[in-house]
């Protein structure tokens, strides 16, 4: 009786090399700068260059992701241990559980798990952020390939949870 | 009349190739798509659909929408609900409704009684009949007799869903304003949302013959429905109600059968930036002697069945009106066959473009309807001149009535707006708005269509506008209009018939009610509402409010707007509790956190307990023919004579660095970490500043402005919370930053007196001897061949490790210690055994031993509170309770004299076991392995110097007397952990 | 269901800020030099007015930081909202 109420899907997916960088902005390009694209100058934004992405996720804070395989160059790149007393370097990787949300239906399903207005003209295509998501922390982005949708990604203890509120809403 | 001479040929919003059935009460019926239930039971001649709340009087069909006051069905099958509107729940297929207040039977009243219950429920019968012996022993009958629908038995069969929108303009309400309104925004490419209760745009449109553009209304309303319908930056929610207005501009809406498949109902949370109010007006009812009989509806909803439904209520009417409205009702009953007898106006006055509307029909001018007859259905009414003089007796069996038009400002209300009384329509209306909303059209006073127009398309664009964009002229349609005008009219009664003239009629709210409400001394609105429950039913008064209000002021002398108005309240229609929970029902009522070895344990058999922090954890591993003691025991006796294994993942943990670090540290620990070296650990206690203990842990020095945190599993939020805070409210300029690793590093803890040798065979580069690796301490290296920092802490009171891997490495790290732990006879460990061991040692439980009126001296931890820090949070608070020198309760050991009596946690503790204020309470009990009987932990007055001495735990059952003792039943020395 | 400006994210849902109470001025630097009574008070005895209230709030489930407004309790306008960024 029940059939599959939208064209959408969600899907577990890889683990992604996270750092969580936190320091003044000009600690973190005096640091880091040279290893990682631009530092993005607005909130919640996100700058991608060759498969890496910073994002400015709040004041003094900055998300590092990248391909799982890049994780060791980028530890050895960001080296936690020696970074000045100003910036903190942390590998959260192991922290995350990300999902793709993708479909024609995708913003039908996304407005279902996040108050977070997703209007291209607000949530454009450069756009990050952490925010509510199935009534946790999770962390947003728009995704454009390889097809239009979004990548979210929870605390990693949260993802069967998540995952079941998938299941409830796409049926 | 038959069925079928009901139901006209042709015309109407129905589709008669889509025949439908149903049932009602267990007859079958049919009706058409397009249909109501009500509108399908009237074209069946089902008069009587229900009984009423209080006096269980026969009530039909009254209004054609929300505004119905009397029809209220049960669902059963797919959708199964209570309390639906008939008025509003669209026919289906195979829909199955019952009467809700019908004992037997809606036609078979218990009939006898009625008499005799009526005299028992006057205005505040809740507080006066049903006082003794007690409210509890009449509930349950009177919620049977009288009560609304029950509960669905089974789960509705499909789901609700919560959806979240966004928008620049907000439009409630797709009549001709709201269209109007939408259309104007919509042209300015903002983000509009519509949202309207009916299937097809229009509002009272559809109910009556109107035009606009040259063509009929209706035409004019799809066609601009259509328009809205396909254009990109509008969402168009049909059947759908807007029935909350919160703050900051977020209105509830709830959809009825969207288009998804399994989905029953969803609710919209928009949130806009502007908002256009375009609810339309309600017209309110007359009020006479049986007002409330099957039979008397109000003039636009006889309209609205007739033009819309293409029903006939009735084939002769009596129409009774103070106003202009019911003219056009007049004109379209009898153009679609009824015999409208006669038009009583209590206007002496009648205008000449509403006479113009109904030809040659009788119109007694200056007359009032006092009274309608009939048992089961109106047979006739008595009409004649308020002043006095002959009634006149009117057969009929149809009483169309109209008492003016009420704009729907219940949205407004919510919102905060105010309301002012207008004369001119006899009404309330908006005034001023409270949030960045305005109110349109008939909604705001205005009654003709030409009006609605051009003011909905003004807030329109004047919206659009607001919200920075630009809203481009568009020219108004010509219309076609009918005049109005009104004389309020608020009570029509003959004396001595009050009582059985309804001012709210969902709740059997008479004039008599309120006349006593008024006598007994209720003076404000607000209590007579309360006292007499008027407009308190679901239908939040949208019929009766006015004209209770309009009887206040008439009974007591004065103007409608001295007489004020009451709050309105959300939900303006039932919602049910599905769709306000949405998907957040089931599993995922509230968040759940695993972690890597979550689906190991449920392999295992684990019986898994919510536990503090949202997290899953096993509580204990039962094996087959084993008792919960059995378990327990076992696992308790695996960490104290040989291993066990527990998971530790969950422990809060967070990486603290910056130059201030140590200062954050020393300020929001209770003792010194000034002097922790790099690579040591250690346990502090944290207070908040009203001195009561918020959390405890070790913490690790990693480097010199390095720390990592560790908290105890609940409290890891509320820990970061209280540092963040601290960081970025309290102390804004120190150098500290936190990173969350809770989730992170993933930890197996390894405890008991072969842990080291389970060390030893995982492998590892640590040197673990317990030189090399005190206590205390923590290292990094490889454990199993993965990375791993180990710290040597203990919970359990024996020597343990507890190894922190990724998280993606834990399943493997667990697997292999189970491996290498099995011929040392491992055990893995859950929450029931980790509580008895920590209770056998007398470690600090969160919840447990600290309940927010404890301070570290009481638990003994007097050591903790440093004397050589000026400051830390909390220290004051402490002295200044400390300094009033009244007794505290104290952490103490209990041994129950009997070895074999547990304490039920939690269990008071009063002087000698009398029945006297406790002087403690139990904080844990368990049987302990080490000791082979109950021990208990307490907090007791003055405890510390009584002990030797005995308590006495009171319970319901029995007393039980215990020795007090130290509170710590396992080597006290703590040589064990330390080895 | 507020609507709350952070500062750096802008107008965010109230889920995802988790109430922080009032906001009475930073902690004082030495609790030690200030009255019994006066420290008490700081502690509990917090106004409870109809109108205009300082409080905090923090943006838990979005960027993490402590957010200060000033809201009317009587109309939830949220008239006020600091920039804690420094």
């Amino acid at each position: 009786m029940v059939e599959m109420g939208y064209e959408a899907t969600a899907s577990r997916a890889g683990t992604q090399a996270v750092f969580e960088i936190r320091g003044k902005q000009r600690d973190v390009a005096a640091w880091a700068g040279a290893r990682l694209p631009p530092l993005p100058a607005q909130p919640n934004t996100e700058t991608r260059e060759d498969g890496l992405a910073i994002c400015h996720c709040g004041p003094d804070r900055w998300l590092v992701r990248a391909p799982i395989r890049r994780e060791a160059g980028l530890t050895e790149a960001l080296d936690p241990d020696a970074a000045p007393v100003s910036v903190s370097v942390v590998p959260v990787s192991d922290s995350y559980a990300f999902f793709n949300v993708s479909g024609k239906d995708a913003d039908a399903v996304m407005s279902m798990v996040t108050p977070l207005d997703l209007h291209r003209s607000v949530f454009p295509e450069n756009a990050a952020t952490f925010t509510a998501v199935c009534g946790v922390r999770g962390f947003l982005a728009r995704r454009t390939r390889p097809e239009n949708g979004y990548e979210l990604a929870v605390d990693a203890s949260l993802a069967e949870m998540v995952e079941c509120w998938f299941a409830r809403i796409l049926g | 009349m038959t069925a079928a001479e009901r139901r006209l040929a042709s015309g109407g919003g129905i589709d008669r190739s889509r025949p439908l059935r149903f049932t009602f009460d267990g007859r079958p019926y049919r009706g058409f798509e397009g249909d109501t239930l009500a509108s399908a039971l009237l074209a069946e001649g089902v008069d009587i659909i229900g009984r009423s709340f209080k006096y269980h009087r026969p009530r039909g069909v009254i209004g054609a929408g929300v505004e119905d006051p009397a029809c209220l069905v049960e669902l059963a099958g797919r959708a199964a609900s209570g309390n639906q509107q008939a008025a509003t729940v669209r026919l289906r297929d195979g829909l199955a409704a019952t009467s809700v207040n019908c004992w037997p039977s809606p036609e078979l009243d218990a009939a006898g009684i009625i008499g005799a219950f009526s005299r028992l429920l006057p205005a505040g019968f809740y507080y006066k009949t049903f006082m003794w012996p007690g409210w509890r022993y009449y509930e349950p009958w009177i919620r049977r007799a009288a009560g609304l629908a029950a509960a669905p038995a089974t789960p509705a069969e499909g789901r609700f869903e919560t959806r979240h929108a966004h928008a620049d303009v907000l439009v409630v309400g797709a009549g001709p304003a709201g269209l109007s309104a939408a259309l104007a925004a919509a042209g300015s490419g903002a983000r509009v949302v519509l949202v309207d209760d009916n299937r097809v745009p229009g509002g009272a449109l559809l109910n009556r013959r109107l035009g606009i553009g040259g063509a009929p209304a209706e035409e004019w309303a799809a066609k601009a429905g259509g328009e809205l319908a396909a254009m990109d930056n509008v969402t168009y929610l049909c059947d759908a109600t807007a029935w909350g207005y919160r703050e900051h501009n977020l209105v509830l809406v709830v959809q009825r059968n969207p288009e998804t498949p399994d989905v029953i109902e969803r609710s919209w949370k928009v949130r806009a930036r502007r908002v256009v109010i375009a609810t339309g007006a309600h017209e309110r009812p007359l009020v006479f002697a049986n007002n409330d009989r099957p039979g008397a509806m109000l003039a636009s909803a006889v309209q609205a069945y007739v033009n819309r439904y293409a029903v006939l209520p009735g084939t002769t009417a009596v129409v009774f009106t103070n106003n202009d409205s019911a003219y056009g009702a007049a004109a379209d009953m009898a153009a679609a066959g009824i015999d409208v007898a006669a038009i009583v106006d209590s206007r002496k006055d009648v205008p000449g473009a509403a006479r113009a509307l109904v030809g040659g029909t009788e119109i007694l001018a200056g007359q009032v309807v006092t009274e309608a007859h009939g048992r089961r259905r109106v047979r006739s009414v008595s009409a004649g001149d308020p002043a006095g003089g002959t009634m006149r007796r009117i057969a009929c069996d149809l009483l169309a009535h109209s008492g003016g038009w009420n704009p729907v400002v219940h949205l407004h209300c919510q919102s905060r707006g105010t309301l002012r009384f207008d004369d001119t329509i006899a009404a309330f209306v908006p005034k001023d708005a409270a949030q960045p909303a305005a109110v349109a059209g008939a909604a705001a006073g205005l009654p003709s269509l030409g009006d609605a127009l051009a003011d909905g398309a003004a807030k329109g664009a004047g919206a659009a506008e607001a919200a920075g964009f630009r809203a481009l002229s568009r020219p108004l349609p010509e219309c076609r209009d009918q005049p109005y005008a009104v004389e309020p009219l608020w009570l029509a009664v003959a004396p001595g018939r009050e009582d059985r003239s309804f001012l709210d009629i969902l709740n059997d709210v008479t004039v008599d009610d309120v006349r006593l409400a008024l006598r007994e001394g209720y003076r404000s609105i607000e209590h007579v509402k309360r006292y007499t429950t008027g407009g308190m039913g679901f239908d939040q008064g949208k019929t009766g409010n006015a004209n209770i209000i309009g009887t206040v002021a008439h009974v007591k002398g004065i103007a409608v707007p001295e007489a004020g108005f009451t709050t309105f309240r959300p939900p303006y229609v039932p919602v049910a509790f599905g769709a306000v929970a949405g998907a957040r029902t089931g599993p995922v009522v509230l968040p759940f956190r695993h972690t890597p070895v979550t689906a190991w344990n449920i392999e295992q058999g684990a019986v898994m307990y919510e536990a503090g922090g949202r997290w899953r954890r096993p509580g204990y591993f039962p094996k087959p023919g084993e008792s919960f003691q059995d378990s327990v025991d076992r696992e308790c006796r695996s960490v104290r004579q040989r291993v066990g294994v527990y998971d530790g993942s969950p422990l809060g943990k967070f990486e603290i660095k910056g130059r201030d670090a140590l200062r954050l540290l020393d300020l929001v620990y209770t003792n010194d970490f000034s002097d922790l070296a790099p690579g040591k650990g250690r346990y502090g206690l944290m207070l908040t500043d009203d001195g009561m203990i918020l959390d405890d842990g070790v913490t690790f020095r990693i480097d010199e402005h390095r720390y990592l945190m560790t908290t105890s599993t609940a409290n890891a939020e509320t820990v970061n919370r209280h540092l963040e805070r601290i960081l970025q409210v309290d102390r804004r300029g120190w150098d500290v930053r936190i990173t969350t690793l809770t989730s992170e590093w993933c930890n197996a803890t390894i405890c008991g007196p072969r842990a080291r040798d389970v060390m030893k065979a995982l492998a590892t580069d640590i040197d673990i001897d317990r030189d090399a690796f005190p206590f205390m301490h923590f290292r990094s290296g490889s454990v199993a061949g993965l990375p791993a920092r180990v710290f040597r802490v203990s919970f359990t009171g024996e020597v343990s490790f507890e190894v922190n891997v990724r998280r993606r490495h834990f399943r493997s790290l667990w697997d292999r210690v189970m491996d290498a732990g099995r011929r040392f006879g491992i055990e893995p460990v859950g929450s029931e055994a980790s509580h008895v061991l920590r209770t056998e040692k007398g470690f600090l439980s969160l919840g447990h031993e600290a309940d927010g009126t404890v301070d570290p001296h009481d638990l003994g931890m007097s050591w903790i509170m440093s004397r050589k820090k000026a400051d830390f949070i909390g220290k004051r608070a402490v002295e200044i309770r400390r300094s009033s020198g009244e007794p505290r309760r104290e952490l103490v050991g209990l041994l129950p004299d009997d070895p074999e009596q547990a304490i039920p946690e939690g269990a008071p503790l009063t002087p000698g076991g009398s029945k006297r204020a406790s002087e403690g309470l139990t904080t844990a009990c368990v049987r302990s392995v080490v000791n082979d009987r109950w021990i208990a932990l307490a907090l007791l007055e003055n405890g510390r110097e009584r002990i030797g001495g005995t308590a006495h735990a009171r319970t319901r059952t029995r007393i039980i007397p215990a020795r007090i003792a130290a509170p710590c039943f396992h080597d006290p020395e703590g040589r064990l952990l330390r080895g | 269901m507020h609507l709350i400006r952070c500062p750096h994210c802008g107008h965010r849902d109230e889920s995802e800020f988790v109430y922080g109470g009032p906001f009475s001025g930073a902690r004082p630097d030495d609790p030690g030099a200030i009255q019994d009574e006066a420290w008490s008070n700081y502690l509990t005895v917090p106004d409870n007015p109809v109108g205009p209230v300082v409080e905090c709030w923090w943006h838990a489930n979005g960027c993490g930081a402590w957010v200060t407004i000033a809201r009317d309790t009587a109309t939830h306008d949220i008239r006020e909202a600091r920039d804690d960024r420094g």
